[in-house]
This record gives structure tokens, C-alpha cells and sequence, in this order.
């Protein structure tokens, strides 16, 4: 675990969104999911997991409700509420500018410097 | 947001089910991750102890998500809450003495605005009560005089009626007294109406129907009579069926049409039944409603949309000039006009509103010196905190989790005082209203509202919330501010260093404080005493009669009572059949007692052969009916001559008693025993005739305690036809006592006839001052608890400091300070700015006095011996508060104290 990359301050927030927009899901489905998707190469705290989708619900962005998970266990299942959509599609613009504008900053050549 | 206040109050109020729910979550994510690890082959144990080990430190992990919840707002108000409420219990005194100041303050404020609310604050309870006037027959004695509000006559009350165009309708109303023959006789107010009175005020029926124009319009011609709905319950219990019941009012039979809504006394106040204007004829004296300078009802009016006061009172002037030189008497001096006045303003006494503005803000400084006592307490508190502020702050509490933290506790602290101050209200109210005077008659025609009840309805409270809030911020505020100003680390390094300290400077807040606390205590007892010396002059007066061991009744036989009876005849029984009682040793009989005036029953129109004419027609002379044994009585010394006794019964010579002030004004320097007056025998019916003085007596306060004493003529009422008439018994022990066998002789004499008006002269006394009287009583209550009040705070401030300064002074001492130095040291830190707060204070007590000038008698509102007896007792207060934290400073011992160090 120790080559996992930090996540930036922030995007765990729209990770989760992100993991939720497709599926109802509980809590540690959420991060298997995250998890799945980046091929084991980020890995979630399960600490700050619980504090960040609290706070997600807090700020309405998602909506819970209790039902039985895959096993028949009782678990809460989370979805996004229409904010969380435009949130989502926010972060996700915003996220896609910053990953381009980092890599035309990291792909800079010397001959793109001008005298 | 509205999201997140709707997720923090599920947070704040399920807080048991969320931890339930958020246990439940994480336990299966556990075992969710263990099922997991054990499908890959991991052996349980150790998968369940990697489950659990994911999470890392749990209850650290669950804050974390509790904070994210929102939880920490929440939670940290209830923590800090329960902090407060254990701080608190470790020092019941310190929450005592806040709490206490807090119920006195919050409860006196809101006592006393339950009992004037009503009387300033709400509008009436009638239909638009801001477009209803009053309007008056406005006498100016010269053009420079101020207006002087008068009642109608009826034919004049027709002629304005006619002329006028401001007002959509108005209505004429007068009160009057009759007995009620219907088994036990009582005596009972009602109030003649006109037809348009319900209708214009909105008052429509509990049961039956209201007058209308149809009954009021023939004299003498409509029977009917509306019941107010306490003499329904209280007489006829309730029963509806009493609509179309025939019931006997003196000797007269009317038919009940109809029961006014609860609560509705008349414009006349306690009004028991009501009966058309044009009735009045067969219960008044004289044609009533003939009679043009009869002046004897109200007029109240509604004015027309878009119609203003200012254009009904120039209408309202005109048309009075126009009236007046229709009606004008020959002997009549000077003009007289109309006026109109707003009804809400004419209906309070102005002294009574003056005396409840002044009590009201008495309240508001006892708050007020009880919210700096408080913050003063707080703010000691918070310096004794400071290390533990500075801990919190350290520890990385915010400014305002700190401010937070001291306000808690003021918050904390005014609303329990808030709850109990009302409820301290709602006991005191009553017995304060208990204390408010009586009044009836106003300016013409209008009784002053004072119904005497204090009510505690949702107005009340929410004044009370209103006090309770504002008081808690205020207070707290300063505090938590200045806590929250400090800095971190000085405190940390030595809590002594920044504290203790006697100059203005460091303690220059509680200084200040106890400065604003002693300025408002002096002010409020320096009124407080002017208010006590005053009344002290009125009631140690000499009215001119001794009034203690006498009651006093009322009964009216004749015209509303009796048929055929003479009256005099009737005096005569009565007199004799009381005089029968046990412990009675004398009785006499007036047309009303001394201090229940006025009641002269006719005018003297001249003295030896001049008859007065013109302006001042009857010189001011107060004509009273006594019979014998009324000076005797009352104790009223005959001067010079004789009194009334046997030879002034039924047709014997007429005769007649003049006061002292009497006989200096109408016979100078001459023996007016001899002379002769001319009285006629009712204010509109001729048969004047000259009668010889017989006497000279004493002089009488009849008007009022605080008014000197009039021109007043005595004549025999044993040969008077008036029927009403007061009885004077003088008891040889409580005059109570003898009550029942009172009314059992005048039942004797006549078993119909109602006695009412019982009470003793004391009380009569009683009531007469009771508006400065009630006044001074919550005054001084108030003053006290002020002056208690302020004494707590300089205690506290003081000995708090002494705690702080003990090293300092144990030093001191070591060093040789002489024990009168340090308590020297001590008491001047405490008198300077008690001092300095006293000259404020009498100062502003300079200025205020004159909001008491109009309750105050036979005393200026500068008075010296007032100010000086405020001062003084305000200084000793001050200096017993002092002395004792002072005497502790002196008996500090310096090797306990430096050793403690």
C-alpha cells in the first residue's frame, strides 16, 4: 500500500459520487467499487470514507435508506440526489480542466519556451 | 441548506438513533470486509482483526463522522450545556443570586406591564377604536384657560347632533344607580344609553338583542333593559330563558330584550344593566331631558371615513359657539364651545398613566442594575476561568467555541430566571393590581379605565421572552467578548499577574459597572422617598374630621326606591333604629361621606339680600343635607353658635351651618351667626329662600385629601326631600362588626330598600390616596430591591478582589501596614466609584423627579431631605458592602497566605 498515490484534497469527495452515480450502493461497496475501478491503485480509508459520505449527506448531495445487501445483511444504501448530480458533473468539468491543464504543464517541451 | 438544517435537527433530536444506526453501519461494513478476506482464503480470525484494523482507532474515526453530520454543533451545545449546569451547581450561591436578581428583575418588569398594558398598550376592545371620539362641551372660564371638559345637556346634545357632519354616529351615555327589587334588593349601576350606543361601539349581544333607535326614542315610553352577563350569571344563574322576563328596577317594571358579551362594563366601567336614554326621566330627578343647562351625560362618536380630528375639533368649535348662544342663560358670563378628544386618551387618568409610565421604568433600572450585577458576576467568573479559557484556546478552541462557552452560561442562567421571573409575576400580579386605585369619574361624563387586573395572556409572555432574551444577550455578551480577547499566552504563564489590581485600569469594567449600578439605585430611592415623605404629609394631614371607628353606607330610597316614602321621615326611623345597635355611639346622616364627593345636592344664589348673578354663581359654595349627630360623628368641632339638633327637625325654622372658610369669605370681620343665606332647593328648581346662620364649624376636606378645604353650608337634611342619603355610625370598636345589624335595622324601617357603599371612613381615606399611595408602595419596593441589589454587586466585585489581592495585601501587613490602612485600601476601592455614582445619580434623580410631580403633595421634586435621604442611604448601603470583604482583607494573615503561595 505504500506506492498508492495520495489522493489530491477533495476528489475522494467526488470519487464517491462518482462510484454512487452509477448504483445505489453501501458504504463498503463504494469503495470496492473505487477500488475496482482505479485496479486496487487507490485505496480508501475506510476512516475517511464513512466521514466524507456523512458529510456528502449532510450537505444533501446524496440521500440514504436502509435495505439488504447482496449477502442479506442490513446495510444503508446510498444514491445520489439531483444536487449530487449537478455536483458530480461540476467536479468532473472542473477535475478534466485541471488533469489537462497538470498535463500540458508536465508535458511542456524546451522548444515551447519562447525567448 | 435547508437539506443540512433539516439532517442536523434529525441529528440533534434522534441523536440516540443515529449512533444506533452509524454502529450498525460500520459493524457490517466489518463483517461485509471479514466474509470478503474469507472468501479469498484468509482465516477468520485474522480476516476479522484486518476488518477491524481497517478502520483504525474506531471512536476517533466515529467523532470524525459524527462532525461531518453536523453532529458537532449540536453535541457541543448540549456538552457545554451540561458543563454550564454542573459549573453552576458547584456554586449554588453565585446561581442563587443570579437567578434571584434575574426573577426580580424579569418578573417585576413583566407584573407590572401585564397591569398597564391594558391600560396603555391595548387598543379598546371595541369596533376600530382608533376613529372614536369623545366630544365635550368645552367651558373656558377665559380664552387663556385651559379647556375644561364638560357633559351635555340633552337639548343641546340634539342642536350639535344636527349641526354637525364629521361623525357617522354618536351616542350619549350616563351612569346612575337604582335597586333591583328581584328577592335579595341590591343596589346596581346602569347606564342610560342612546339607541346608536351598541351599534357604534360593535358591541353586539351574548344572548337576545341590543338596543336600536326604536328603543330610544319616546320618553318615558321604552321598558326594555340589556343585563351585562356578570349580573346574568350572578342573579339570574345563566338562564336563557330570563329574554322577555319582566324584572322590577326600583318602582319601575322592564323587560330584558337581551345580556351584553362577557366582559363588557359600559363606558362607564362595572355597568350591571343598561336602559335607553329616554328612560332616565323616570329614575333621575327633574325633566332631564328638557332641562338645557342640565349638563349630565357623554357623548362618544364614530368619525366618518376620511374624516379627521383636527377637522372635528374645528367643526366640533364651531358648532359648540353656535349651540351655546342658542341655549345661553341670562346670567351665564362667559362662552363656551365643543371639543372632541380621541376616546383610547380620554379613558386613562392621566396620573394613573403617569404613575404607570414611572413604575414601569423602575422596573426596567431594577432589571437593569440586576443584568450589570450579573454581568459583573460573569465577568469575574470568566477571570477565574481565565486559565482554563487559555487551556481551551491552546488546545485549539475556536473564538467561537470560547465566546460560546461563557454565553452559555448567561443564556443558561436568564432563562430559568426568565421562567421564574413570570412565574413571580403571575403570583405577584394580582396583589399588585389589588393595590391600584379605583377610579371613576373623568372629564365629562367619561369614567378612567382601570379595571385593576393584571393578566398573563400571550401578550404578556411574549414581552417576558422579549426581556428574558435580551437580558441573557446583554449580559453575556461583554463577558464572552473579553474573553475572547485574551491572549493565550500570558494567561498560561501566571494566572496572578493579570488579574488582582485595585486602580481603575484592569478592574476599570467592574468599576464602571458598580458606578452605573449605585447612579441608578440613588435615583431610584431618592424618588422612592419623595414619593414616601409625600405621601406621609397626606395622610398625616388634618381633613378636618376624625375617621377612625366609622362606617359608612349608602341607601336611596324615594324616586328608585320606595314610592310615598318622605325621606326625612325615613332619616328619622333609620337613625333611630341604628342608634339601638350595641357599640354605636353616634350616627348621622350626609347626601354622601367626606372624600366621595362631590354630591351637593343645591346652589346658594345669594346672601342677605344680594343674590349672586354672573360669572362664579354660586361663589364655590358646596351646600351639604346633614342631620343631627353628623358632626358629632365625624368629630367636626362647632366654632361658634350651635350645631343641628332637635329643634332643626320637620317642620321646624329652617336654619343652616356655615365652615369656617365660610364665614371669612362671606362675612368679613363680622359674626355671621344671624346672617342669612339663600339656598335653592335643587340645581334647577326654584323656591329659594332666606335662611338664618345658626353656626359656625370647622373647616372639611370634602373634595379630596390633597385639595384645601371649600366654602361649604350645612342645612338640615331632616327637613330635606332628597332621597338618597349617606349613613355616618361611630362604633365604640371595629365599625366592621356591626354590619349585619346595620342592614337589619334599615330593613326594619324598610325591608326593600338595598344598603351598598359599605366601607369605613379609614378605608374611604384609603382609596381617596390611593393612586399616590399605590405609586409609592411599588416604588419603594422597587427601590429596595435596587438598592439591594447594588449593595450584592459591590460585595461581590469587592471580595472577589480581596481573593485576588490577597498576596498583595498579606505583603503589605508583613511589611507593617496598619490593619485601618488595608481596610482603608479596601473601602476606598469600593466607596470611589460609589462615590462618583451617587453624584450621576442624584443628578439624574434631579431630573427625573418631575416625571412624580403630578403624584407628588406638599413636597417639591427637588427636596433636600429626599435627595439627602437617598444619598445617605445608598452611601450606607454602599459602605456595609464594603466593610465586610474589607474586615476580611484586614484579618488576612500574612504567614498562611504567603506560605499558601
Amino acid at each position: 500500500m505504500a506506492d498508492t498515490p495520495e489522493l489530491l484534497q477533495g476528489t475522494l469527495d467526488m470519487l464517491i459520487l462518482k462510484a454512487v452515480s452509477l448504483a445505489p450502493m453501501h458504504g463498503y461497496g463504494i469503495l470496492l467499487r473505487i477500488q475496482q475501478f482505479s485496479n486496487d491503485s487507490l485505496l480508501i480509508q475506510q476512516g475517511s470514507l464513512y466521514p466524507a459520505v456523512y458529510r456528502l449527506e449532510h450537505q444533501g448531495l446524496l440521500s440514504s435508506e436502509w435495505g439488504t445487501s447482496d449477502n442479506n445483511r442490513r446495510a444503508r444504501f446510498y444514491q445520489l440526489t439531483a444536487a449530487g448530480r449537478r455536483r458530480l458533473k461540476e467536479e468532473q468539468q472542473g477535475w478534466l480542466r485541471l488533469v489537462d491543464a497538470i498535463g500540458a504543464v508536465m508535458n511542456a517541451r524546451p522548444a515551447d519556451l519562447r525567448p | 441548506m435547508m437539506a443540512r438544517l433539516r439532517d442536523s435537527f434529525r441529528v440533534l433530536f434522534g441523536r440516540a438513533r443515529f449512533e444506533r444506526e452509524m454502529d450498525e453501519e460500520l459493524r457490517g461494513h466489518i463483517e461485509m470486509m471479514t466474509a470478503d478476506l474469507v472468501g479469498r482464503g484468509v482465516p477468520r480470525p485474522e480476516a476479522t482483526r484486518r476488518a477491524r484494523a481497517s478502520f483504525g482507532a474506531v471512536d476517533g474515526f466515529k467523532q470524525d463522522a459524527r462532525d461531518a453530520r453536523g453532529v458537532e454543533w449540536t453535541d457541543a451545545v448540549g456538552r457545554e450545556l451540561r458543563h454550564t449546569v454542573r459549573s453552576l451547581r458547584r456554586s449554588p450561591g453565585y446561581a442563587a443570586v443570579a437567578l434571584l436578581t434575574l426573577a426580580i428583575g424579569i418578573g417585576g418588569t413583566t407584573a407590572i406591564f401585564s397591569l398597564i398594558d391594558g391600560l396603555l398598550f391595548r387598543p379598546l376592545p371595541f369596533r376600530e377604536p382608533d376613529r372614536l371620539l369623545n366630544l365635550f362641551v368645552a367651558a373656558h372660564e377665559s380664552a387663556k384657560d385651559p379647556v375644561n371638559p364638560f357633559p351635555w345637556s340633552y337639548p343641546k346634545y340634539l342642536a350639535m347632533q344636527r349641526a354637525v357632519t364629521s361623525y357617522e354616529a354618536m351616542a350619549g351615555f350616563s351612569t346612575s344607580d337604582a335597586n333591583l327589587v328581584e328577592g335579595e334588593p341590591e343596589r346596581v349601576r346602569l347606564e342610560f344609553v342612546s339607541g346608536d350606543y351598541f351599534r357604534l361601539l360593535g358591541i353586539g349581544p351574548a344572548l337576545g338583542r341590543m338596543f336600536t333607535r326604536a328603543d330610544d326614542s319616546i320618553t318615558k315610553a321604552h321598558p326594555v333593559v340589556v343585563l351585562s352577563h356578570g349580573l346574568w350569571l350572578r342573579r339570574f344563574g345563566a338562564d336563557s330563558a330570563v329574554i322577555g322576563r319582566i324584572i322590577t328596577l326600583g318602582t319601575s317594571r322592564l323587560t330584558v330584550v337581551g345580556i351584553a358579551p362577557r366582559g363588557f362594563g359600559g363606558l362607564s366601567n362595572g355597568v350591571d344593566l343598561w336602559l335607553p336614554m329616554m328612560m332616565s326621566p323616570v329614575f333621575e330627578y327633574g325633566e332631564i331631558l328638557v332641562e338645557a343647562q342640565n349638563h349630565w351625560f357623554g357623548v362618544v362618536a364614530r368619525l366618518k371615513p376620511g374624516a379627521t380630528l383636527a377637522g372635528a375639533r374645528a367643526e366640533m368649535a364651531t358648532v359648540g359657539r353656535q349651540v351655546d348662544s342658542q341655549f345661553r342663560g341670562s346670567d351665564q358670563a362667559v362662552s363656551w364651545s365643543a371639543t372632541a378628544e380621541p376616546l383610547a386618551s380620554i379613558r386613562v387618568d392621566p396620573a394613573i398613566g403617569q404613575a404607570s409610565w414611572v413604575l414601569f421604568a423602575a422596573t426596567g433600572v431594577v432589571l437593569l442594575i440586576g443584568a450589570i450585577n450579573l454581568a459583573n458576576l460573569l465577568l469575574i467568573r470568566a477571570n477565574g476561568r481565565r486559565r482554563e479559557l487559555s487551556v481551551r484556546a491552546a488546545l485549539g478552541a475556536g473564538r467561537g467555541a470560547i465566546v460560546r462557552h461563557v454565553m452559555m452560561e448567561s443564556v443558561l442562567l436568564s432563562a430559568v430566571g426568565g421562567l421564574l421571573g413570570v412565574g413571580l409575576a403571575r403570583l405577584a400580579g394580582p396583589a399588585i393590581a389589588s393595590l391600584g386605585p379605583r377610579s371613576a369619574g373623568g372629564p365629562g361624563g367619561v369614567s378612567y379605565l382601570f379595571d385593576g387586573t393584571s393578566t398573563m395572556d400571550s401578550r404578556v409572555l411574549l414581552f417576558a421572552l422579549a426581556a428574558t432574551v435580551v437580558t441573557g444577550l446583554a449580559v453575556g455578551l461583554w463577558p464572552a467578548w473579553r474573553a475572547a480577547q485574551q491572549p493565550v499566552a500570558g494567561s498560561l504563564h501566571d494566572v496572578r499577574v493579570t488579574t488582582g489590581g485595585g486602580r481603575i485600569g484592569r478592574w476599570g469594567a467592574a468599576q464602571a459597572l458598580v458606578l452605573a449600578e449605585a447612579s441608578l439605585a440613588v435615583a431610584l430611592v431618592t424618588g422612592a422617598v419623595l414619593l414616601v415623605r409625600s405621601l406621609s404629609k397626606l395622610t398625616t394631614l388634618d381633613l378636618g374630621f376624625r375617621s377612625e371607628n366609622v362606617l359608612t353606607f349608602r341607601v336611596s330610597p324615594g324616586a328608585t326606591g320606595l314610592a310615598g316614602q318622605d325621606p326625612a321621615q325615613f332619616r328619622i326611623l333609620a337613625l333611630a333604629a341604628l342608634r339601638t345597635i350595641p357599640g354605636v355611639e353616634t350616627a348621622g346622616t350626609d347626601l354622601c361621606p367626606p372624600l366621595e364627593g362631590p354630591c351637593a345636592g343645591s346652589v346658594v344664589i345669594g346672601v342677605d339680600d344680594q343674590i349672586f348673578t354672573g360669572r362664579g354663581l354660586n361663589r364655590g359654595i358646596s351646600v351639604h343635607y346633614v342631620s343631627p349627630g353628623f358632626l358629632e360623628t365625624l368629630r367636626i368641632p362647632v366654632v361658634a353658635g350651635r350645631g343641628f339638633d332637635d329643634r332643626d327637625g320637620p317642620g321646624m325654622p329652617r336654619a343652616v351651618l356655615v365652615n369656617e372658610n365660610a364665614a371669612k369669605r362671606l362675612w368679613p370681620g363680622q359674626n355671621p351667626i344671624g346672617k342669612r343665606l339663600r339656598v335653592a332647593t335643587a340645581y334647577f328648581h326654584g323656591g329659594d329662600s332666606a335662611i338664618a346662620v345658626i353656626g359656625v364649624v370647622g373647616n372639611v376636606r370634602y373634595a379630596s385629601a390633597d385639595q384645601p378645604a371649600a366654602l361649604d353650608v350645612y342645612t338640615p337634611a331632616l327637613q330635606s326631600g332628597f332621597a338618597r342619603s349617606a349613613f355616618l355610625i361611630r362604633t365604640t370598636g371595629n365599625p366592621l362588626g356591626i354590619v349585619e345589624a346595620a342592614r337589619k335595622a334599615i330593613r326594619s324601617v324598610d325591608p326593600d330598600l338595598p344598603i351598598y357603599s359599605v366601607r369605613t371612613m379609614d378605608e374611604i381615606g384609603r382609596i381617596a390616596t390611593g393612586r399616590i399611595r399605590f405609586a409609592t408602595t411599588l416604588l419603594s419596593a422597587f427601590a429596595a430591591m435596587a438598592l439591594l441589589l447594588a449593595a450584592i454587586g459591590v460585595y461581590g466585585v469587592l471580595a472577589y478582589s480581596v481573593t485576588e489581592r490577597a498576596r498583595e495585601i498579606a505583603v503589605r501587613i508583613a511589611l507593617g501596614a496598619e490593619r485601618s490602612e488595608v481596610i482603608r485600601l479596601v473601602l476606598r476601592q469600593g466607596m470611589t466609584p460609589i462615590a462618583l455614582g451617587l453624584v450621576i445619580g442624584l443628578g439624574g434623580a434631579l431630573a427625573g423627579s418631575r416625571a412624580l410631580q403630578g403624584l407628588l403633595y406638599g413636597i417639591e421634586p427637588g427636596d433636600p431631605a429626599s435627595f439627602g435621604a437617598g444619598a445617605l442611604a445608598l452611601g450606607a448601603a454602599g459602605l456595609l458592602a464594603s466593610w465586610l470583604p474589607a474586615r476580611r482583607a484586614a484579618g488576612l494573615d500574612p504567614n498562611r497566605v504567603l506560605r499558601e503561595e
